[in-house]
């Protein structure tokens, strides 16, 4: 037995033990038979099985060179160096689905292992016949249209292509798409648990305390995927910004914020039990768009830098697309009546409130970029015109949504339940308020310009002062109940006896951050182009930029052309553009010198010829805080992933004084 | 008044949506639609014509090709990186209100797709490898 066949009859074990083990706990929930519920559950086994051998066949091809395999021929070559060996594995459509399969196997196990004490519990059982149900398709796709182990037509090459140049130029292309796929993936647990949730009538808060954690851990890695993906944008296209609106991007937006709304607006239904239509429509949403930011990416539908094949899985997914939007929505109407909650909103100065704005506000925004994102995909089926839709349409929209947002983010969470009086209101917000006030006059007169930016500042700090107040006081309360505590002990406390309160605040650190690190980059940025000859410098912001020489680095994977440039005071930047022998056009390597205030960033605009270069120089106001407040808000989530007590020891907003009270009475509820 | 709002602010999106779609023409596609076209921004896609790039001091004049015709574009800003002779160029900007076939663009992209194969251009011969020459 070869490789490919080795490979391929995983693939197919692993599509049999899904359709398999969908029947029998099909069966098994029928028949009522608890013993066929928990054989179903052995199958979970077999399929992780047989998706992680695949993939480490997989592997084990590309780095054996087997180029009788399609797969392999195309995306390694006997140059390509180990790291992007290994990566290409995940470089083209087929090997995506495959890790697509590796990702959601491994959710499954773990939900399975998790929840094995109620296996036989209808609710998981019926979350079981819906992952093998999403398994299968995606094996399905492995055994059809999407074979990762389909061998060459003719004789085998005697190399291979090697991967697209652009995905083997930088290391990020070994975390990015993982990160993004672990993402997406996960979702499908949630999905999965909604849509029994509704089969077996159980649609009250039992089923959202199920998938609380496994939505986080997606979340989170959904978040570290946009984030790693904005920095790959930024350190490998070379034009020097990190978003630019791309359909593919936006594929990747768009369950992010339905996502973001139902972790904020679960909390609703936890504690008033409220929105529970609502509640299953987010999370099915979000798995659907996830299936469609896969169709968008994979199907060659879009131009863009990161549709890397063009296959014929397009119509597949809009199938499974279409079976699952409507499955979920004619399940959502038929149990009608009965969804209908229990509880009603009191005030709309109240904590319940401002969540549901906040989910108005995800939800318009995520209407916005979906609108934008297939907007042209649909005039282009049905008039066979080819438009895109300009960048001011994303900005005019998005910029006012997240500036709207930032202001809740540091009003929602002093608010209290229920209904808050204007005593209370001004008690808490009061100085954070003012600190949002002084900061907006500081930056303008530090030169801050265009009413966006000032309000992202005068927004963040804000909401920072919000945060910083309901740390302070959890802290302080907690000193008061422990006086022998000090301040980092207290702060510890505080946090792993609410983690989720606190791990929230957290992420919206994270938030604020990277909101001021949009608006300075935006605001504070340079670009100039200079065309030197070896020896000739050009001032830019006060530095010399002097092009030195030209240097030239051939190795088997590619060629490279560098211009030594160096900046006085910041240092040597190599600015490259590189050759690969399986393409015609050479990618462009920006030199990046980044430093928390400035980053240099330089990229060779073309190769020098004749002596003379023509060299881009941006310099960008911190941009490296993009980063930073991404794994602020993974810090974040990760905090809040941590077991918290199961009786809160501390209020997160207990009463120090009589104006903060949170029980506010009826008659002091603000107009 | 929120059922208000939000259909305000839906009307306003689509508003926003139809000024700002961008309709993509290939050069020749481009110039057989020309006159309807006038004052309205678009891409106009082709492949940069070898020799034909000028440098000015706010941006750079080169000429487009595709589909056997030919037109000259006026680009205001910098130049993207790996622009040269040959690549595969998508413009955007609109038609100038003067002289025929002269377009003016304030954006320009270069396709890097892998299988995107530059347009014939006819009795131009584009290198395979422009570093070798």
């Amino acid at each position: 037995m070869n490789r490919a066949q080795l490979g391929f009859a995983l693939v197919a074990v692993g599509a049999a033990a899904s359709l398999i083990g969908l029947c029998t706990a099909l069966a098994g929930i029928r028949a009522r038979r608890a013993r066929l519920i928990a054989l179903s559950r052995r199958y979970v086994a077999v399929v992780v099985v047989a998706a992680f051998g695949a993939f480490a066949v997989m592997e084990w091809s590309l780095f054996a060179h087997d180029f009788s395999i399609r797969f392999v021929s195309e995306n390694v070559a006997l140059a390509t160096p180990g790291l992007y060996t290994f990566t290409a594995a995940w470089s083209a459509l087929e090997g995506s689905i495959l890790l697509w399969v590796v990702a959601l196997s491994g959710y499954v196990g773990v939900t399975t292992l998790r929840f094995r004490s109620r296996s036989t519990d209808p609710l998981v059982a019926w979350a079981l016949v819906v992952q093998f149900a999403v398994l299968l398709f995606f094996f399905a796709l492995m055994l059809g249209p999407a074979n990762p182990f389909r061998l060459v037509s003719g004789a085998v090459p005697l190399d291979g292509r090697g991967p697209n140049p652009l995905l083997q130029n930088h290391p990020l292309v070994a975390v990015h798409p993982p990160a993004l796929y672990l993402g997406y993936v996960g979702f499908t647990i949630p999905f999965s648990f909604a849509i029994a949730a509704l089969v077996t009538g159980r649609f009250g808060e039992g089923w959202l305390a199920d998938v609380r954690r496994t939505t986080l851990v997606a979340w989170g890695f959904l978040t570290a995927g946009i984030v790693l993906g904005a920095w790959w944008s930024y350190a490998v296209l070379g034009w020097g910004g990190y978003w630019g609106w791309d359909p593919v991007e936006n594929a990747s937006l768009l369950p992010w914020l339905t996502a973001t709304a139902f972790i904020h607006s679960v909390m609703v239904q936890e504690r008033r039990g409220m929105l529970r239509v609502w509640n299953l429509s987010l999370v099915v949403a979000t798995f659907c768009l996830t299936i469609l930011g896969t169709f968008l990416t994979r199907s060659g539908v879009v131009n863009s830098v990161h549709a890397f094949s063009e296959s014929s899985i397009g119509p597949w997914l809009l199938v499974f697309l279409g079976v699952c939007a409507f499955g979920s929505v004619a399940l959502i109407a038929w149990r009608g009546d009965a969804l209908r909650a229990p509880g009603r909103i009191d005030s709309p100065v109240s904590r319940e409130a401002a969540f549901m704005l906040n989910n108005l506000l995800f939800a318009g925004f995520a209407l916005v970029v979906l609108t934008g994102t297939v907007f042209p995909l649909v005039v282009e089926s049905l008039q066979n015109r080819q438009i895109s839709v300009g960048e001011p349409y994303f900005a005019r929209l998005g910029v006012p949504l997240g500036l709207a947002l930032l202001f809740l983010m540091a009003v929602g969470p002093a608010l209290p339940w229920r209904a808050a009086s204007a005593d209370l209101l001004r008690h808490r917000l009061i100085v954070p308020a003012w600190v949002g006030g002084v900061t907006m006059a500081v930056t303008v007169a530090f030169g801050a310009r265009g009413i966006a930016n000032v309000l992202a500042f005068g927004l963040g700090a804000f909401a920072l002062a919000s945060i910083g107040r309901s740390v302070y006081v959890g802290v302080r309360a907690r000193r008061r109940a422990h006086p022998d505590e000090g301040v980092p002990r207290a702060l510890g406390r505080a946090v792993s006896g609410n983690p989720r309160l606190y791990g929230g605040l957290l992420v919206h650190v994270g938030v604020v951050i990277i909101a001021v690190a949009m608006a300075t980059s935006s605001g504070w940025t340079t670009r100039r182009e200079l065309r030197l000859s070896p020896g000739e410098s050009a001032e830019v912001r006060g530095h010399t930029v002097t092009f030195v020489d030209r240097a030239i680095e051939t190795t088997p994977q590619k060629t490279t052309v560098k211009a030594v440039v160096k900046v006085d005071g910041v240092g040597t930047l190599e600015p490259a553009i590189s050759t690969f022998p399986n393409a015609s056009e050479g990618i462009g390597t920006p030199a990046i010198h980044s430093t928390p205030l400035r980053d240099w960033y330089l990229t060779l605009v073309s190769a020098p010829t004749s002596g003379v270069v023509t060299i881009g120089v941006q310099v960008g106001t911190m941009v490296m805080w993009l980063w930073i407040g991404g794994l602020v808000m993974l810090a974040g989530t990760a905090v809040a992933l941590l077991p918290g007590r199961r009786r809160r020891v501390l209020e997160p907003e207990p009463p120090p004084s009589p104006h903060d009270d949170e029980q506010a009475p009826m008659a002091e509820v603000a107009p | 008044m929120l059922a208000l709002a939000c259909a305000g602010a839906v009307v306003w999106m689509l508003t926003l949506l139809r000024s700002n779609v961008v309709f993509f023409k290939p050069v020749s596609a481009a110039v057989a639609d020309r006159s309807g076209d006038a004052g309205r921004t678009m891409r106009v896609g082709g492949a940069v014509v070898p020799g034909s790039i000028e440098r000015r001091d706010e941006g750079i004049d080169f000429s487009l090709t595709e589909g056997g015709t030919t037109i000259r574009v006026h680009h205001v800003g910098s130049e993207p990186a790996l622009f040269k002779d040959c690549a595969p160029v998508v413009a955007e900007g609109r038609w100038d209100t003067g002289a025929a076939e002269e377009f003016d663009s304030t954006r320009l992209l270069i396709k890097h797709d892998n299988n995107y194969e530059a347009p014939p251009s006819g009795a131009v011969e584009c290198p395979k490898d422009p570093f070798r020459s």
